[in-house]
C-alpha cells in the first residue's frame, strides 16, 4: 500500500482553524488548548513537522513584541503598577499580555510547522477543480511561484550591476529594475502560455487529488478541537469576550 | 493545398507607436514537413515573422493586413531565454501543462508525459526542480513540452543563444529527435547557420521588413554568400577570423591576484582564479563550460563580491576591490555582466552614453527609447558603450557576443581593440571561440574543483 | 473578428498581474527583514502609531489594480502577495489569506467606484484609505484585543493615513516609473 500522505488543503483547513478559534475570547486557555491539540493532530497525521529557525524567530519575536504593546495599552483594571503618558501597566495588563502572546503562537505555528510539506500544485490545483478559484487564476498563481527564486537572483543581479555601474544602490531604484525586468519576463511567459494552451477550457489538473477518508477526518478533527477548546473555556469560566 | 503548412501573401505587420511596419508586405509559402532556417540582421524583422508563424503576437495590439493562412493543428514554440520558457516548478508539470488540454483523461495526459520525456531521452524524475536545470536542459525540457501537445510544427526563436557548446549538442539533437521521425515542419530564427545546417533543407533571409532571399540553403548560401554576409549572416565557410591583437613589450602591470578563491554557502565548490598579473593593453579570455564559475572569477575581479580567500590587487589603491565605494571602483575597473537589464539606470539610451560611443559599437538611433525596450543584443552593446564611456583600465566583459549579429560582432570587435590599443586591459568571459582568438593574448580555463 | 471587453481579462493580464503581486510581496517581505528589527521595537511602546508603517502590505493589491486596471485585480494581487509573505514565514500563518482578500475587496471597492476607467492617485489613495481601514480594524482584532479605546483608534486612524500615504503614494509613484520604461505597452499606460 502507497504511504499516506495528508492532502495540502486538508492541512491548510487544520492549521487555519486556531485563528479562527481564538478570535471570540481574550484569554491564555483557549489559544493554549487549541494551538497544542492543532499540533498535535498535525503531526499525528504527517509526521514530519519542521519549521526554519529565522520563521520560528520571526514568530516569537513579533509575539513578543505585541504583547509588550498589549502590557502597556490594555484597558486599565485593578492595581496600577505604572503610568506614563497614554500608556499604563495594571492587573489586567498582564492577563491581556500573555493571551496575545499566546495566540500569535496558536495562529501563526502549526502553519510555519507545515508550510515546507504543502505541494503548492496539488493546493492549486485542488482549488481550481472544486471551483475555490478560477482556473486560469490557479495557472497564472503557479507560474509567478515558480518565478519566486528568479526574482530573488534578479534582485541580487541588479545589486551587483549597480555597484559595478559605480552608482550606489538606492531601494526605490532596486525596486523598479526589478519590477522592469519580471514584467518583462511575466510578458514573455505569457506569450508562451497562451501557446501552450493556458486558455483553453477542460484542462485535465495532473495535481488535482481527491480528499481520502483520512484527509476528511483530518479537517473533521481539527475544526472540533477548535469547538472543544471554545467549551473548555466557557466551561473553566474563563471567556472573555473579544468582540 | 492540402500540403501547404502556410503562405503570407503581401502581408505586413506593425506594432503600436512604430513609425514604419516590422515586416512589410511579405510572401511566403511553406509545405508540411519543410525545414527552414530564417535568419537575417538584428531588428529585421525575423523574430517578428517567427512569432506570427507561431499565432503569437496579440491581435488586440498589432495590427496586420494582406493575407495570412495556417494549417497548423498545434504548434510547438520555444523562445530565446532559457528561465523564461519554463513555466512551472517540476518537471511533471512543465510537460503536463500542455497535455492537460490536449487529451481529455489523466491517463492518456501521463502517457503524453512520458512518451514526450521518453522522445528526448530526459530521464529525470518528474518530480525534479525545474530550477535546478541548466540552460540546455531548460531548452531541451521547453521542447519535449512542446512535444506533448503533438505539433505539426515546431517554431523556434534563437533556443541556443545563450548556451555553452556542450548544451547547443543538447538542443540540436532534441530538436532533430522532435522533427525528423515524425516529419514535422521546422522554422528556427538564428544567426549561426552552421549550427542548424544539418537538418535545414531552406533558408529565408529577412532584413529591414523584407523577405531578402529564400531558397534552398546549398545554393543560397553558395550565389548569395557576399550580400549575406553583408546584411550580417553568420555565414559557414565564411573566413571570419581576425588576426590578434600584438601584445605591448614592456607593459606597466595594473591588476594582479594571489590565491584568490570563492565558496558560497549554498554551492559546495570552490572557484579559484588562476594567480596571474595583468599588464597595461593586454586581454585575458576565461574560458570553461555553463556553470564552471566565469561569471563568478569575473565579479571577484570587478570588486563586485569578496574573495573568501585570497587577495586581488589594483596597482594603483591599497584598498581591496569589494571595499571601495562604487564611485570609486568604477575608475579602476568598470563590469559589464552577462544580463545587462540589471545595471541600466537612466530613463533613456541618449542618458546612458555618449552618442559616439554608441555609434561605436553600431547602435544609432534609440535616443529616446527606454534601454530596457531594446533587443538583447542591442542592451548588451549599450552596456558596453555606457562601460566605455567611463573611461575605466580595466573592462570585465560577460559573454559581450550573445545575440550579436556578424555585423555587430565586428563592430564590438573593433571597439575593444581600438580599448586595448590606448593601453586598456580586458578579462573577457566566453564561450565564443571566434572572439578569443580575434582578442585574448592569454586563455585561462576556469573549472570549479 | 470578435469583439473582446475592454474589462475582460487577457492571458498576458493574469500572469503579469500574477508576477507583479508575487514580486510585490518578495520585495517587501525583504523591506520588512530590513526595516521591522528597527521600527517594531520602537512602535511596540507608542499607542498605535506602529501602524503608520501598515502601507506597504497594501502594495500588491495596489499595483496591480493601477497596472490591470479590470475587476478583481486589486484581490488578486492583494492575496498573492499575502500568500508569499505566508511562505516566507509571519505571524499570521494561512490567515494572511483571509486578511488578503479582506483588504483586497477595499482595495477593490476603491478602484470600482469609478468602474476602474480613473488611475490617479486619487483614486489610489481612496482605495489604500479603504484597505488601510479594513487592515487597522483586523488587526486590532487579532492582535490587540482587550486594549483601551485610545489605542484602537489611534492605531486603525494610523492604519487609515499609512494606507493612503504610503501604500498609494509608493503604488502609484512605482507604477508612473514603470509605465517611463515603457514595459507597460500592453496594458495602455
Amino acid at each position: 500500500m502507497k504511504q499516506y500522505r495528508p492532502h495540502a488543503l486538508a492541512l491548510v483547513i487544520a492549521s487555519i482553524v486556531p485563528a479562527f478559534t481564538v478570535v471570540w475570547t481574550v484569554d491564555p486557555v483557549t489559544p493554549l488548548i487549541v494551538g497544542l491539540a492543532i499540533v498535535a493532530l498535525l503531526w499525528t497525521w504527517n509526521s514530519t513537522l519542521t519549521v526554519s529557525l529565522r520563521a520560528l524567530g520571526l514568530i516569537l519575536a513579533s509575539a513578543l513584541f505585541i504583547s509588550v504593546t498589549s502590557l502597556l495599552y490594555a484597558k486599565p483594571t485593578g492595581v496600577v503598577y505604572f503610568e506614563w503618558g497614554f500608556a499604563h501597566i495594571t492587573d489586567g495588563s498582564f492577563g491581556v499580555a500573555v493571551s496575545s502572546f499566546l495566540r500569535i503562537l496558536a495562529i501563526a505555528l502549526p502553519t510555519a510547522f507545515i508550510i515546507r510539506s504543502i505541494l503548492p500544485h496539488e493546493l492549486i490545483a485542488t482549488t481550481a477543480v472544486r471551483k475555490i478559484v478560477p482556473g486560469r487564476i490557479a495557472l497564472a498563481t503557479l507560474i509567478a511561484l515558480r518565478l519566486v527564486p528568479v526574482i530573488t537572483a534578479d534582485l541580487a543581479e541588479t545589486r551587483a550591476a549597480r555597484r559595478a555601474a559605480g552608482s550606489t544602490v538606492s531601494f526605490s531604484s532596486l525596486v523598479v529594475t526589478t519590477f522592469v525586468i519580471a514584467i518583462r519576463r511575466a510578458i514573455r511567459m505569457s506569450e508562451i502560455a497562451e501557446v501552450r494552451g493556458f486558455s483553453k477550457p477542460d484542462r485535465v489538473w495532473l495535481s488535482y487529488r481527491p480528499f481520502s477518508v483520512r484527509d476528511w477526518l483530518l479537517v473533521a478533527a481539527a475544526v472540533s478541537c477548535g469547538a472543544l477548546s471554545l467549551a473548555a473555556t466557557g466551561a473553566l469560566g474563563l471567556w472573555n469576550s473579544a468582540i | 493545398m492540402r500540403n501547404r503548412h502556410f503562405r503570407f501573401t503581401d502581408w505586413s505587420l506593425q506594432f503600436p507607436g512604430a513609425e514604419r511596419p516590422a515586416l512589410d508586405r511579405i510572401s511566403l509559402s511553406v509545405k508540411r514537413g519543410e525545414r527552414i532556417l530564417i535568419t537575417g540582421p538584428s531588428g529585421g524583422g525575423k523574430s517578428t515573422l517567427i512569432r506570427a508563424i507561431a499565432r503569437i503576437h496579440d491581435s488586440s495590439i498589432v495590427t496586420t493586413s494582406g493575407e495570412f493562412v495556417n494549417n497548423s493543428s498545434s504548434v510547438g514554440f520555444v523562445g530565446q531565454e532559457p528561465d523564461e520558457q519554463i513555466l512551472f516548478p517540476t518537471i511533471g508539470e512543465e510537460v503536463g501543462f500542455v497535455a492537460e488540454t490536449a487529451v481529455p483523461t489523466a491517463r492518456q495526459v501521463r502517457g503524453r508525459v512520458s512518451e514526450a520525456l521518453k522522445a528526448l531521452g530526459i530521464r529525470s524524475k518528474r518530480s525534479r526542480l525545474t530550477s535546478r536545470l541548466s540552460g540546455g536542459e531548460k531548452q531541451q525540457l521547453a521542447i519535449a513540452t512542446a512535444l506533448a501537445g503533438a505539433p505539426d510544427i515546431i517554431v523556434l526563436d534563437e533556443p541556443t543563444a545563450s548556451l555553452d557548446a556542450e548544451s547547443i549538442e543538447l538542443v540540436h539533437a532534441a530538436v532533430s529527435d522532435a522533427v525528423i521521425s515524425e516529419g514535422r515542419t521546422l522554422v528556427i530564427v538564428e544567426h549561426h547557420i552552421d549550427v542548424w545546417r544539418d537538418l535545414v533543407d531552406r533558408i529565408v533571409v529577412v532584413a529591414d521588413g523584407r523577405i531578402v532571399a529564400d531558397g534552398p540553403i546549398d545554393r543560397i548560401l553558395a550565389t548569395k554568400k557576399t550580400a549575406l554576409v553583408a546584411v550580417g549572416v553568420w555565414v559557414p565557410g565564411h573566413d571570419w577570423t581576425l588576426a590578434p591583437t600584438a601584445p605591448r613589450n614592456n607593459a606597466a602591470p595594473v591588476l594582479s591576484t594571489h590565491n584568490a578563491s570563492f565558496r558560497s554557502a549554498r554551492q559546495s565548490k570552490r572557484i579559484s582564479i588562476p594567480d596571474f598579473t595583468l599588464h597595461e593593453g593586454e586581454v585575458v579570455a576565461l574560458v570553461g563550460p555553463n556553470g564552471s564559475g566565469k561569471s563568478t572569477v569575473l565579479r571577484m575581479l570587478g570588486g563586485l563580491i569578496a574573495p573568501s580567500k585570497g587577495e586581488i590587487r589594483y596597482v594603483d589603491t591599497t584598498q581591496r576591490p569589494h571595499r571601495l565605494k562604487p564611485h570609486e571602483l568604477v575608475t579602476h575597473v568598470s563590469s559589464v555582466l552577462q544580463n545587462p537589464s540589471y545595471g541600466f539606470g537612466a530613463g533613456r539610451v541618449d542618458d546612458e552614453a555618449p552618442a559616439h560611443e554608441r555609434a561605436a559599437v553600431g547602435l544609432t538611433g534609440f535616443d529616446a527609447r527606454h534601454p530596457q525596450s531594446l533587443s538583447g543584443g542591442e542592451r548588451r552593446r549599450l552596456a558596453l558603450a555606457t562601460a566605455l564611456s567611463r573611461h575605466p583600465r580595466v573592462l570585465l566583459l560577460d559573454e559581450p557576443t550573445f545575440g550579436q549579429d556578424a555585423g555587430a560582432w565586428h563592430d564590438l570587435v573593433d571597439r575593444l581593440r581600438d580599448f586595448v590599443e590606448g593601453r586598456g586591459t580586458i578579462v573577457i568571459a566566453t564561450h565564443d571561440t571566434r572572439l578569443v582568438s580575434a582578442l585574448a593574448h592569454r586563455v585561462f580555463d576556469i573549472e570549479g574543483a | 473578428m470578435t469583439v473582446v471587453s475592454p474589462r475582460a481579462w487577457r492571458t498576458v493580464d493574469f500572469v503579469v498581474a500574477a508576477v507583479l503581486g508575487v514580486a510585490a510581496g518578495v520585495i517587501f517581505s525583504a523591506w520588512n527583514a530590513l526595516y521591522a528589527p528597527l521600527s517594531v521595537p520602537i512602535g511596540s511602546v507608542t499607542p498605535g502609531l506602529v501602524a503608520l508603517l501598515n502601507g506597504t502590505w497594501l502594495l500588491g493589491g495596489l499595483i496591480v489594480a493601477l497596472v490591470i486596471r479590470k475587476p478583481g485585480a486589486a484581490v488578486f494581487g492583494e492575496v498573492l502577495a499575502a500568500l508569499v509573505s505566508a511562505a516566507v514565514g509571519n505571524q499570521w500563518g494561512w490567515l494572511v489569506l483571509v486578511l488578503g482578500l479582506a483588504q483586497g475587496l477595499a482595495i477593490e471597492a476603491g478602484f470600482a467606484l469609478w468602474w476602474y476607467r480613473r488611475s490617479g492617485f486619487a483614486i489610489a489613495a481612496v482605495a489604500g484609505t479603504l484597505g488601510g481601514a479594513v487592515q487597522g480594524v483586523l488587526e486590532v482584532i487579532y492582535w490587540y484585543p482587550g486594549t483601551d479605546a485610545l489605542f484602537s483608534t489611534v492605531y486603525v486612524s494610523s492604519s487609515i493615513v499609512s494606507g493612503a500615504l504610503l501604500g498609494a503614494g509608493s503604488a502609484f509613484l512605482l507604477v508612473r516609473a514603470l509605465s517611463k520604461t515603457g514595459v507597460l505597452t500592453a496594458f495602455g499606460r
